[in-house]
């Protein structure tokens, strides 16, 4: 139509093929194998609908606007050229519909045809021999055969007719296609304006959100299932890749189960719900094999030291990038502490006290207070000298603090074997039994790392939750907000700034502890700056201070990257993409903190069901929260009004 | 109850108070008054010892009718040094300070705002009078208990900022500014408001721009220049001096 439409439908395919190209620069039609082009064909028709859909409501004027979402039918009054009569308010499903199809197909066109001339360009190269794989080293015969869906061998042998090349075309503009129908007969079906219509819509969205409900609550169960299907030998669901199949089932089960969690409601139903997820979460360690276990094992590790740097971080507001200090020094306490022979300056020290270096000094849960103590100790170490610097230049010396204690690792040689590391670290057992006694047969032994990562996580995120809600929380809060007048109004910024140091540092000793015996050797480098940035990225695209976020970042971070093992390589970019994209579409995160208190209690529910009660915070005494439901009409107006 | 004497008090090595010298008694409402850049604010972030004072003295008098007792180890009814404090526990001393521009916490709740304001408390029953006491001030602080700080109105921040300063029952309530900022109608609220609170009891100093408005609820004022005190006396004095007129009333 116009030329700026016509613009907008180019745009949306361009948008569409960039993603696409980053998709197939990365290798993944290669690993998706013969699924490859339907899947990229569905990721496209996804996008043109996510496009489309936004188009057709209006917000950039693509279409000559039918009936507003918002029942504003007065929205576009100002706009130059438009005059809105009646007949425009009115929903008009052919007129916006026959657009849509238009800007669907030339956007699917515009895709499909880019991505036809890079995968001939391609194919090409490799069948005439070009080699483009040192600077593109994904663009292999076996990825672009996928992309093109025919055999390796036509690609190396330039043998793939040219029609496979239109059909491409024509996927991607059936995606499009797709993409506008849907979005067209969304519209047709919802008029929004017969009474009668209104009302079905009300019953079917309330049988909607309940069907959602359970079906999200059931989820997890469901997946959890299925994995443990999938783990019987013989079984299989996708060929070779069962075990990446397995892990990223498992990373989506955990995730459901929090969300799970969160649709359940107060009252029988979570107390019916909560402990049976809880139970599934612990059942997973058997059901997984090694291999899925130690990811989780790592993820719930990442969860500990998430949670830790978001009592420093989202608490008290104190940006510190040398976290992965404190995890280094939880984890050589325990390796001094349990493999003292692998130590030359400390196995002499025992020969010295006549103690037997051969044996270890303390087992894994008497260790453990000691790990938690010297990582605390180190909290309080660093915080002494940062006391008073805010923002950027304390996030510079934390910085210079996590890569001295690194340092300190490689160098000091006769204490921690410098690069050498220190190796035979032994394996957590339970009441005097060895590990290697359970570890057999029903569960592996990163299986029982997982369940030891999974039952600290459980132990740290309750406690960072009841400090979110307590005094010593309320007065992190304060400080971050305004040093000065937090100190006007009796907190001792010294106390309380080193108190967040030092019991974030003591989850991080922790997390060091379980992952040093999870690694069995650990060496210097296995706590680099990259440690620090991981559990800052993580408790960034979960939502800083809501642990339910953090676990869903580090899920996200440390769980995808192992499902996508082929792209290892590309993780970085990923992790780049993923925060640009997150902070776009979610600037607080994918789970934001709850500290945002009027959102408490889900607020469109309370909406549904007048006269529900105000959510009422229980922090002073039981006769404010009487006073706040007596104020809680008004609050409601003020609310409603605040909705407009 | 509160006497500074030749307090000097410096931003690096700009000299910001000369020597300020003053004294409010136990019940007065003692305003200081004095253009931008004068040292008001200086006086009191230096009196809560958010500022440090590099010399002369603070006295805040224990004997004072409040709370709880001084600091262990210190005779009662001896004066106590606040310039010598850090100012968390010239806070726990009952030096309440409402600062300028209001600084509530914009991200907790006004519940939590209040609460903070008691943070240096542990007497239950003590809060839940204080707070029903300020929810009878400002009515409208607990229709939105449960709202963010930073969403309310600027109005209703003032009065969350003099709520909060409220909750710690403080002996003597520094007030910065209340007025600043506000619709005339609420100016006049406000001040009611602060009359009412001195009614009750409590000593204020109230440092103000408005220098009309607050000379008519003070007993006492003290005129600020450039770090200086240049005139002081009752406030009905300073309301008919031509000097004051001319300067800060802008007749």
């Amino acid at each position: 139509m116009t030329p700026i439409r016509a613009n907008g439908a180019i745009r949306n395919g361009l948008i569409a093929f960039a993603f696409l190209g980053y998709l197939i620069l990365i290798g993944i039609p290669g690993r998706i194998g013969g699924a490859a082009l339907p899947v990229l064909a569905l990721v496209a028709a996804l996008f043109f609908w996510v496009r489309l859909r936004r188009d057709a409501s209006g917000t950039d004027g693509s279409f000559p606007q039918t009936a507003s979402p918002t029942g504003k039918p007065g929205w576009e009054i100002g706009a130059p050229g438009h005059t809105v009569s009646q007949e425009q308010v009115m929903p008009l499903p052919g007129a916006g519909g026959a657009l849509a199809i238009r800007s669907g197909l030339l956007a699917g066109i515009t895709t499909g045809l880019l991505i036809a001339i890079v995968s001939f360009a391609f194919a090409s190269a490799i069948g005439s021999g070009a080699s483009i794989q040192p600077v593109l080293d994904k663009i292999v015969p076996v990825n672009v055969a996928a992309l093109i869906g025919v055999s390796p061998g036509q690609i190396a042998n330039d043998e793939v007719p040219t029609l496979r090349y239109l059909l491409l075309v024509l996927i991607f503009t059936a995606a499009g296609l797709l993409a506008a129908l849907a979005v067209v007969a969304a519209r047709v079906r919802n008029p929004q304006k017969a009474p009668v219509a209104r009302l079905s819509k009300s019953l079917d969205s309330q049988l909607y959100r309940t069907v959602a409900r359970f079906t999200g609550i059931l989820l997890p169960f469901l997946l959890l299932a299925y994995i443990a299907w999938l783990g019987i030998p013989g079984v299989s669901a996708f060929g070779s890749n069962e075990g990446t199949v397995r892990l990223l089932l498992t990373l989506i089960a955990t995730g459901s189960g929090l969300f799970a969690l969160r649709l359940v409601r107060p009252g029988r139903e979570q107390n019916v719900v909560a402990p049976l997820l809880a139970l599934g979460a612990l059942t997973m360690p058997f059901i997984l094999d090694q291999f899925q276990n130690s990811v989780m094992g790592l993820v719930f590790i990442f969860v500990m030291m998430g949670l830790g740097l978001n009592i420093v971080v989202g608490y008290a507001g104190l940006l510190d990038l040398g976290y992965v200090a404190f995890f280094a020094i939880g984890a050589y306490t325990y390796a001094f502490l349990s493999a003292p022979f692998s130590s030359p300056y400390i196995s002499s020290l025992l020969n010295l006290l006549a103690i037997s270096p051969e044996i270890p000094l303390l087992g894994y849960w008497t260790a453990l207070p000691v790990a938690m103590l010297t990582a605390a100790i180190g909290g309080i170490l660093l915080g002494i000298p940062v006391l008073r610097l805010r923002g950027d230049y304390l996030a510079i010396v934390t910085l210079g603090f996590g890569e001295i204690i690194r340092l300190f690792m490689l160098n000091l040689g006769e204490l921690t074997n410098g690069p050498r590391g220190i190796l035979e670290i032994s394996q957590p057992g339970l009441f005097g039994l060895a590990p290697q006694s359970f570890s057999s047969g029903f569960l592996s032994s990163q299986g029982w790392i997982f369940l030891l990562a999974l039952i600290s996580s459980a132990l740290v995120a309750f406690v960072a939750i009841r400090l979110n809600d307590s005094r010593l929380g309320r007065a992190w809060f304060a400080m971050q907000e305004d040093e000065d007048v937090a100190e006007a109004t009796g907190v001792h910024l010294v106390r309380t700034k080193l108190l967040a140091f030092a019991i974030g540092a003591t989850f991080a000793g922790m997390a060091g502890q379980l992952y040093a015996s999870r690694q069995i050797n650990i060496f210097p480098e296995n706590f680099s700056l990259f440690v620090s940035i991981d559990a800052l990225a993580l408790i960034i695209v979960g939502g800083i201070g809501s642990p339910a976020g953090i676990v869903l970042g580090a899920l996200a971070l440390k769980g995808l990257p192992e499902v996508l093992r082929g792209v290892d390589e590309y993780r970085i970019v990923t992790f780049a993409a993923l925060l640009v994209i997150m902070m776009i579409v979610r600037p607080a995160g994918i789970l934001p903190s709850a500290r945002r208190r009027t959102q408490v209690a889900a607020p469109d529910e309370q909406a549904l069901t007048p006269g529900a009660e105000e959510p009422v915070a229980k922090e002073l005494d039981g006769d404010t929260a009487r006073q706040a439901q007596a104020a809680s009409p008004q609050s409601e107006a003020v609310r409603d009004k605040e909705d407009q | 109850m509160l006497i500074l004497d030749t307090v000097h008090t410096y931003y690096g090595h700009i000299h910001a108070l000369k020597g300020i010298s003053l004294t409010v008694n136990q019940g007065e409402i003692v305003t200081l008054i004095g253009s931008n850049g004068a040292g008001k604010t200086t006086t009191l972030n230096t009196i809560s010892g958010v500022l440090p004072a590099r010399a002369g003295a603070i006295y805040l008098q224990e004997n004072a009718l409040g709370h709880g007792p001084g600091p262990s180890g210190r005779d009662s009814g001896s004066d106590i040094r606040l310039d010598q404090l850090p100012a968390h526990q010239v806070a726990r001393l009952g030096v309440s300070q409402s600062p300028e521009g209001r600084k509530i916490f914009a991200r907790l709740s006004v519940q939590e705002n209040l609460a903070m304001g008691a943070f240096a408390r542990a007497d239950a029953d003590g809060i839940r009078q204080d707070l029903e006491r300020v929810f009878q001030l400002f009515p409208r602080l607990q229709e939105r208990l449960s709202q963010p700080g930073g969403t309310l109105s600027g109005g209703e921040q003032q009065m969350l900022a003099i709520g909060r300063a409220l909750m710690s029952r403080p002996r003597i309530l520094l007030l910065d500014e209340p007025s600043m900022g506000l619709a005339p109608i609420l100016v006049q609220q406000i001040f009611q408001i602060i009359r009412e609170i001195n009614g009750q009891g409590m000593t204020i100093l109230l440092v103000e721009q408005n220098a009309q408005a607050a000379l008519h609820i003070a007993n006492r004022g003290y005129v600020l220049e450039t770090g200086n005190i240049v005139l002081s006396g009752n406030a009905e004095e300073l309301l008919a001096n031509p000097l004051v007129a001319e300067a800060y009333l802008g007749i």
